[in-house]
């Protein structure tokens, strides 16, 4: 899908992945997280995950940039749960030279319970 | 280290919270990048990086918000995974050979019938003393 053809309301399919051991420690390491909390999985590698997996699908326009991050977590994730992430651009306004993009997103695990909730926004030039 | 339980309830407004500080390096965003499979060349590819507006690689913003992640578990521990919240905003580029210290501080606490919510500032700046990213966070902590 083309970058232009995002409008908003446009819900992005689900996306879902499986937070195995070995993804969260190759997170972890990455990040270099200290041992606390050994048997959860970061929160904010549930968000970097679900945001390369909504992305896949659009390109989006070189120079773009992360502007901001809200991010409300609500439940502790274990490691080797599987997230079913839904998201939607509530906000797309073009000002001056630059497009700003603004998606919701939601994390449920495998009870259907959410997660973890949030909002990013992209700035990109036009 | 992490706060004990005690500790925590004992935080005021204007207390700090354990400084994290990393140094990154380009090796350190290229495994970042393959940890979440985020291979945009502004982080990865020091050739094309050099040639685009920031003259070099820069790391994932979501790398240096997880460093703010950091902090708020070593200061809140599990606390931070269940209730925690963060609104920020990415106010500059850290370069792929930036130190970048985050710093936390309460802003206040109040006490409700379901807990102890702390609300914090969080800032990470680099080495050139430029602020990245600026933003708040909270927690809510139950006392037993």
């Amino acid at each position: 899908m083309d970058y232009e053809e995002l409008k908003s309301g446009y819900k992005f399919p689900t996306v879902s992945y499986s937070l195995m051991p070995s993804v969260v420690s190759k997170y972890k390491e990455a990040v270099e997280a200290q041992p606390a909390e050994e048997s959860f999985v970061p929160p904010l590698a549930i968000i970097s995950h679900a945001f390369n997996s909504m992305f896949e699908s659009i390109s989006l326009p070189p120079g773009s940039i992360h502007a901001a991050q809200e991010a409300e977590f609500l439940k502790p994730v274990t490691i080797g749960s599987r997230i079913d992430c839904q998201a939607q651009v509530i906000q797309k306004v073009s000002r001056a030279k630059l497009n700003m993009l603004v998606i919701e997103f939601n994390a449920f695990d495998s009870d259907k319970q959410l997660v973890l909730s949030g909002k990013m926004t992209l700035v990109s030039p036009i | 280290m992490t706060l004990s339980k005690p500790e925590i309830l004992k935080l005021r407004p204007g207390d700090a919270l354990p400084k994290v500080v990393r140094q990154l390096t380009q090796d350190k965003v290229n495994r970042y990048a393959e940890a979440v499979g985020d291979f945009n060349p502004i982080h990865v590819d020091e050739t094309f990086a050099a040639h685009a507006a920031f003259g070099g690689t820069v790391a994932h913003g979501m790398l240096i918000l997880a460093y703010v992640s950091e902090m708020m578990t070593l200061a809140f521990g599990e606390s931070w995974f269940s209730t925690g919240k963060l609104s920020v905003r990415f106010k500059a580029a850290a370069r792929s050979t930036d130190t970048i210290a985050v710093n936390g501080k309460v802003n206040s606490v109040e006490t409700g019938s379901d807990g102890v919510k702390f609300t914090c500032q969080v800032e990470c700046c680099s080495q050139r003393q430029e602020t990245v990213i600026m933003g708040k966070t909270e927690v809510k902590v139950t006392p037993e």
